[in-house]
């Protein structure tokens, strides 16, 4: 049981509770906060590219992404709810399965893309929904299950959620600005495409590196 | 759920949507700012994304760790709702205003786009503020128990679920009913009702609360009184930045879901910000529009012949009048040319009732992809600047064998490189044989044969409205022919000026920029990103 004596504070900033410095975990959701921003510009390209830049594959594009980041919110707020679960180990596996994911997901576009060379505009926005829907939904999920587990521990909602967002938040624009100016000139889009599948991996290894430690998820 | 979240969740639904909608219109303020450039969005994007995080920080000096229910918390929301939306509301007159001190955008260097994201820390301010408003809501309905998570869960769904709204909403039906100026003041409005909203659901009472609305009403009256004078004239400060000049209006600005299109007084288009074609078929000596007129001088007879970007319709225009070409498939993905733009012009208004031409509107590649048995003798792409977005589309090498898999043997795809060595080195790769013809390329899947007299003919033969495009009776006009053609004597010259050059694959080839160009592929991007 988590006491509000447990709040992080200055004095106290890594409670055994969080079982992860917060320091480290809020790098953690940093670099996936770039990662997922990364993949957003490279998948939108990819998919603009194949299916066709017109308005209604923008439109699939833009929709899937929200989708998938809302339903992916509700999964991991359900998910949050459970007494006992490991929350901290569910977002390692939810990191490095966007990850996995990321790095076969060039080619899984455009086999889509061939699959439905002969097929309509619905098939065809379908199947590419499905495709974003997928990361999304495991991307929509890691805030609340960060949140989650901070609260369990410091028991302030407001402090949590303005970390956690303003650090994801951070990364997110971090990344879009070095997708910008930097990785996609300079990699292209299959080199930016590794790269963020390389955070992903590293933020779901250092949580469980962490996790062996010792230091384990609150129940 | 109590009342309390109930009226967070909507809070938070229309935040989102507020932020997002915002988020569009400011992507097409900085996609026309720096005429198209593929990192516009990314800079936006990323400055927008670190002013809601910085928001999000600077809100936890407004909470209270005792007691998240505390009304004071809303009060401080509905002041952040207030101030977020009138410098939402500000951002796009603002930067206009701003764009008139910074230096024309030569299309070669490019100096003034980048100069134009110095004016990024007004996004980032007016994003902070939006920013403040999701954990500011969050602080005030969720209580600090086991349940945190799935209550945030809810709150950040529908802010999501807002934002998509706002974006789709905002992005393909607002866009294209409303122009950039009626769309801010309708945002500007839904935050200053928002605000409203929850001042009053604050609890605040008596005085402080007539007090409150009555500044929300006097901000509300000073948006819609400086909206016309804040907007007017925005494009025009935009795109000419210090050469705008105070007196002067576009022909035509054309808001649309696909973008904006002006057009100024000497008939000139431009395409988000940048030159992107004429309105007119003459033909003169050292003129640009010879290119689409030479198709002639290297096929015999181009009797099916495919578009890809009608734009303005000029290029498509002279195609339909090549005595020779049969039929024509015009591809654009901008609506707004075929419905607004050609409609208002004499010299190309005809080919939307010629019988001849077939206007499609699609994605280029998406349509030759849909369409793998469709052959032609001739593609033609007046492309646009190489490091526009989605420039590199049109001249991947992935691009360049789909539309070699569409040519007839003997088949000619002209291309407009605008100046880039990348683009050419990508044709040298994929087609047999290749020319440079001013600034395009021509490539072909058999080796070029070119005919002076053919095109001779052929350019005698053109008449638009019955009225010939050289009169062969006029003496005239007989040498202006001749000078148009003989611009074939210049093949193979090397040294020669950019609108007289016709150079062979081999002076291609070996030219120094050329050979060390890299190809242009779907996975590098060519030009359009920096570091290319």
């Amino acid at each position: 049981m988590i006491t509000p004596e447990t709040t992080i504070t200055a004095q106290n900033p890594d409670p055994p509770g969080l079982g992860i410095p917060r320091r480290a975990l809020f790098l953690i959701f940093t670099l996936s906060g770039i990662s997922a921003l990364l993949y957003q510009l490279i998948w939108q390209r990819a998919l603009l590219t194949i299916f066709g830049s017109n308005i209604e594959s923008v439109t699939v594009v833009v929709s899937a992404f929200m989708l998938g980041l809302g339903i992916g919110s509700i999964t991991g707020g359900a998910v949050s709810k459970r007494h006992g679960v490991p929350l901290l180990l569910i977002f390692a596996i939810v990191e490095i399965s966007i990850g996995i994911y990321g790095a076969v997901s060039l080619h899984l576009f455009h086999w889509a893309g061939n699959f439905t060379t002969d097929s309509g505009t619905f098939q065809t926005g379908l199947l590419t929904l499905m495709l974003i829907l997928i990361p999304t939904l495991l991307m929509g999920s890691t805030l609340p299950l960060l949140v989650a587990h901070c609260v369990n521990v410091s028991r302030n909602v407001g402090h949590s959620v303005s970390m956690l967002y303003f650090v994801n938040t951070l990364g997110a624009g971090i990344g879009a600005l070095l997708a910008a100016f930097i990785f996609l000139g300079m990699l292209g889009l299959s080199g930016s495409l590794y790269l963020a599948v390389s955070l992903n991996l590293f933020a779901g290894i250092m949580i469980l590196h962490f996790r062996r430690k010792g230091a384990h998820d609150p129940v | 759920m109590n009342s309390r979240f109930l009226a967070a969740l909507l809070l938070v639904t229309l935040t989102g949507f507020i932020s997002l909608s915002y988020e569009i219109c400011w992507v097409r303020l900085y996609s026309f700012i720096t005429a198209s450039r593929a990192w516009a969005f990314g800079a936006m994007l990323g400055t927008y994304l670190i002013g809601l995080a910085l928001g999000s920080l600077w809100s936890l000096r407004f909470q209270d760790a005792e007691n998240g229910s505390n009304p004071k918390h809303l009060r401080a929301l509905a002041l952040f709702v207030l101030t977020a939306n009138t410098a939402g509301f500000l951002v796009i007159p603002i930067v206009s205003w701003l764009a008139i001190f910074i230096p024309y955008d030569s299309v070669k260097t490019g100096q003034g786009s980048v100069m134009a994201l110095a004016t990024l820390p007004l996004i980032a301010l007016s994003a902070a503020l939006l920013g403040a408003t999701l954990p500011l809501i969050c602080h005030f309905a969720i209580s600090p128990d086991d349940k945190a998570g799935a209550r945030l869960s809810y709150l950040y769904l529908g802010n999501i679920i807002g934002a998509g709204t706002g974006s789709l909403l905002t992005g393909f039906v607002l866009m294209d009913q409303l122009s950039l100026q009626q769309i801010s003041v309708f945002l500007a409005f839904l935050g200053l009702i928002l605000s409203a909203g929850i001042a009053i659901y604050s609890k605040l009472r008596g005085a402080r609360l007539a007090k409150r609305l009555a500044f929300t009403a006097t901000a509300g009256l000073a948006i819609l009184l400086t909206a016309p004078p804040l907007f007017d004239g925005i494009f025009e400060r935009l795109q000419l930045k210090s050469t705008y000049n105070h007196n002067e209006r576009f022909d035509l600005v054309i808001e649309s879901r696909f973008g904006v299109v002006t057009i100024d007084q000497d008939h000139k288009i431009y395409g988000g910000g940048i030159y992107d074609g004429y309105i007119g078929t003459e033909l003169e000596a050292g003129s640009w529009m010879v290119r689409p007129y030479f198709l002639s001088a290297v096929h015999p007879a181009p009797r099916e012949v495919l578009v890809i970007g009608l734009s303005g319709g000029t290029w498509t225009q002279i195609l339909a009048h090549n005595p020779h070409v049969e039929k024509i498939t015009a591809i654009e993905i901008n609506a707004a040319y075929s419905e607004r733009v050609i409609p208002r012009y004499d010299a190309v208004k005809s080919i939307l009732t010629d019988a001849k031409v077939k206007i499609v509107i699609d994605d280029g590649r998406r349509w030759l992809r849909n369409h793998p048995d469709r052959k032609f003798d001739a593609v033609i792409a007046n492309a646009t600047y190489h490091w526009r977005e989605h420039a590199s589309s049109l001249l991947s090498r992935e691009f360049m064998q789909q539309v070699k898999a569409h040519l007839n043997p003997g088949g000619i795809y002209l291309f407009n490189a605008t100046g880039s060595d990348r683009a050419a080195k990508t044709a040298l790769e994929v087609f047999p044989d290749c020319a440079l013809l001013l600034n395009n390329i021509l490539a072909s899947n058999a080796p070029l044969a070119y005919d002076k007299d053919r095109w001779r003919k052929t350019l005698a033969a053109y008449q638009y409205g019955g009225k010939p495009l050289f009169d062969t009776n006029n003496e005239k006009d007989r040498e202006s022919l001749e000078a148009v053609v003989s611009i074939i004597d210049n093949l193979g010259i090397r040294e020669i000026a950019t609108k007289e050059r016709l150079w062979t694959k081999e002076i291609l080839e070996n030219d120094p920029g050329t050979r060390k160009a890299r190809a242009i592929t779907d996975d590098n991007l060519g030009h359009e990103f920096w570091y290319h």
